[in-house]
């Protein structure tokens, strides 16, 4: 047996032996946008095409711990955390508008900072309408389209908008109060577990660090300022549509079906502006990487590979 | 021009009841395949393990229990539960042999190793191979960083327990995770949110006080866990973070006294290794695991009804 005595004398297996299993590395980086600190990870070949993962609420690149790996042998791929979510800064509410069009403006100058001037865009939850205002700005920069429950289309939005809609309608204290259940780890674990035939694949390291962080003092109003202003992404949809239209960008629709949140009448409509896109539903609900990656990572990088 | 998919197997995350608590584990792999145990450290969960465990679980059934206390397992009360490393064995013992499994390799990471070296000492006969990765068997190991924790060893005075409690904040848990770690970017800040989430239970932090205090039975064990080094000879890979102040590389080293055929490997890394050098940690541990537990040779001198099991399971 060898028994190096210095760091640099690892063995490493040659890669024809059959117990070497490639582990890509994960970088956890920031930078400074506007004096805010935007976390991200990023992973994969620095000159290789770019995907970009935008995530929902209440998660943040976390949700993307486990697809990140499976990329980033053929893709750099970069997943931001936006500010008040995850490791980003979360900014004063007095000094920072928690709107998405401030949002998508974040992760457009992020995509400067970080030199991308083309990418695909992996788009989940309040991700599709972040990563949708940053494609109306830069239409010709957006290479591929993933969704994954994310909407574009009045038809996804069922049932469970109602007493959001009416914050909408009614900015009053008693309306935004009412939106308080959203925030709490009852409902942070009910998306998770929501729609979910097989619950032992969901990690509860999900809802663990979701809550930690929507628990932290203050995050509850940048939250409830997020529901209120979700109202500005339904003015957008036929830009959002138009874009697609117009631009036709390679698009792979993956969906969990049973999601109440984005129910699947939301993922049907993009096949009328996008005729060629690939539409697959999952037996799944919101956050659907969790219990079928091993479904949906086979289908992302061959839809990829060939878009790319 | 299409690539073979990649794909990652799945990880399952339950719950079962074990002399009276909830006793949280993960689980991957073949049911059928050789077991590898994965024993957590100190102030982590089997979390520490949420990539390695991927890394494995084509080849082998990986079990990574949460300790009581840690994690998404029960926090009995204090006076309803002896929190310590004696009580810590027999919870996994109770866990293992529910879950069938008989023979196994263990991978021992702080807590974890005077965990997994009881349970090696009720049952020598059922470990197939160790993986020690900055857990302490050796005097050797501990230097001026338990300063401090001897003192509450000497008096468990309310002054000593007060002067451990900056340890348990999220300054100490950041601390164990960044010490000693080059490449910082490496380091996913999702370890100490996650542990500190449950620290920051109300009652927690006196329950790691007792467990501090009560490592203090851990070390009066090192004769007899280094006998049990020298008779049964397990196979053993060291892979040690040589960077950390809490478990220096001389704890190590130590191994090799007892261990002459132990596998050495020093990362240039700090406690928690795996966070940033599991790229160069799983191929080690694949290669050494598989002849060990997949290869024609038995464990070394155990009765032969157990090698027959452990071989038709492997095959």
């Amino acid at each position: 047996m060898n028994r190096p005595d210095s760091i640099d004398q690892i063995d490493r297996p040659r890669p024809s032996e059959r117990p070497a299993l490639a582990v890509p590395v994960i970088h956890y980086k920031k930078v400074d946008i506007d004096g805010v600190n935007v976390f991200y990870r990023e992973a994969g070949p620095a000159d290789a095409p770019v995907l970009l993962l935008l995530h929902g609420f209440p998660t943040s690149s976390h949700m993307f711990r486990n697809l990140i790996p499976l990329l980033a042998d053929r893709y750099r791929v970069i997943a931001p955390d936006y500010p008040g979510y995850g490791q980003s800064d979360s900014p004063d509410r007095s000094g920072f508008d928690y709107t998405f069009a401030n949002l998508a403006d974040v992760i457009e100058k992020l995509t400067v900072a970080l030199d991308l001037t083309k990418y695909s865009m992996y788009v989940m939850d309040y991700g599709a309408p972040i990563g949708y205002r940053l494609a109306l700005k830069h239409p010709e920069r957006v290479q591929a389209l993933i969704v994954q429950n994310g909407n574009a289309y009045t038809e996804g939005l069922a049932a469970f908008w109602d007493p959001i809609k009416a914050y909408w309608a009614d900015r009053s204290p008693a309306k935004r109060e009412a939106l308080a259940h959203l925030v709490t780890l009852e409902l942070t674990k009910f998306q998770y577990t929501d729609g979910v035939s097989d619950t032992s694949r969901i990690s509860p390291d999900n809802w663990v660090v979701d809550q930690a962080l929507l628990d932290r003092p203050g995050n509850r109003e940048i939250q409830l300022d997020l529901f209120g202003d979700y109202g500005s992404n339904v003015p957008l949809y036929p830009d959002f549509q138009a874009f697609f239209r117009q631009y036709q960008p390679p698009t792979l629709i993956v969906w969990g079906k049973n999601d109440v949140i984005f129910p699947e009448p939301g993922a049907h409509p993009y096949l009328r502006d996008l005729p060629a896109a690939e539409l697959h539903l999952l037996d799944s609900g919101h956050f659907a990487l969790e219990d079928k990656l091993d479904v949906m990572a086979p289908l992302i990088r061959d839809f990829l590979d060939r878009s790319l | 021009m299409s690539t073979p998919p990649l794909t990652r197997p799945a990880t399952r995350h339950r719950s079962t009841t074990v002399d009276g608590l909830d006793i949280f584990y993960r689980e991957a792999g073949p049911d059928d395949a050789p077991v590898v145990v994965l024993l957590h450290g100190f102030p982590s969960s089997s979390h520490m393990y949420r990539e390695l465990i991927p890394a494995l679980a084509d080849r082998y059934r990986v079990i990574a229990p949460d300790l009581p206390g840690f994690g998404l397992s029960a926090m009995p009360p204090r006076g309803t539960f002896e929190y310590g490393f004696a009580a810590f064995a027999q919870v996994v013992d109770a866990l293992l042999a529910q879950l069938g499994a008989t023979r196994y390799a263990l991978y021992v990471m702080d807590y974890g190793a005077p965990v997994g070296f009881r349970l090696a000492l009720r049952h020598p006969e059922r470990v197939t191979a160790l993986v020690v990765q900055n857990g302490n068997a050796y005097e050797a190991g501990m230097g001026d960083f338990w300063a401090t924790t001897r003192a509450l060893w000497a008096d468990n005075s309310a002054a000593n327990r007060d002067a451990m409690r900056p340890f348990l904040t999220l300054d100490g848990t950041r601390f164990q995770y960044l010490t000693g770690v080059k490449e910082i970017d490496r380091i996913d800040p999702a370890a100490w949110i996650h542990d500190q989430y449950f620290l920051d239970r109300p009652g927690n932090a006196d329950i790691q006080l007792d467990i501090i205090h009560d490592y203090r039975t851990n070390v009066a064990l090192y004769p007899a866990i280094h006998a049990y080094f020298r008779e049964f000879r397990p196979p053993t890979l060291i892979l040690w973070g040589i960077n950390d102040p809490i478990f220096l590389p001389e704890g190590a080293q130590a191994f090799l006294r007892d261990l002459p055929d132990a596998q050495l490997h020093r990362l240039d890394t700090g406690h928690f290794a795996l966070e940033d050098k599991l790229n160069d940690m799983v191929p080690l541990m694949r290669q050494f695991l598989e002849p060990h537990l997949h290869g024609q040779h038995a464990p070394r001198e155990l009765d032969g009804k157990e090698n027959d099991d452990a071989n038709t399971r492997a095959d």
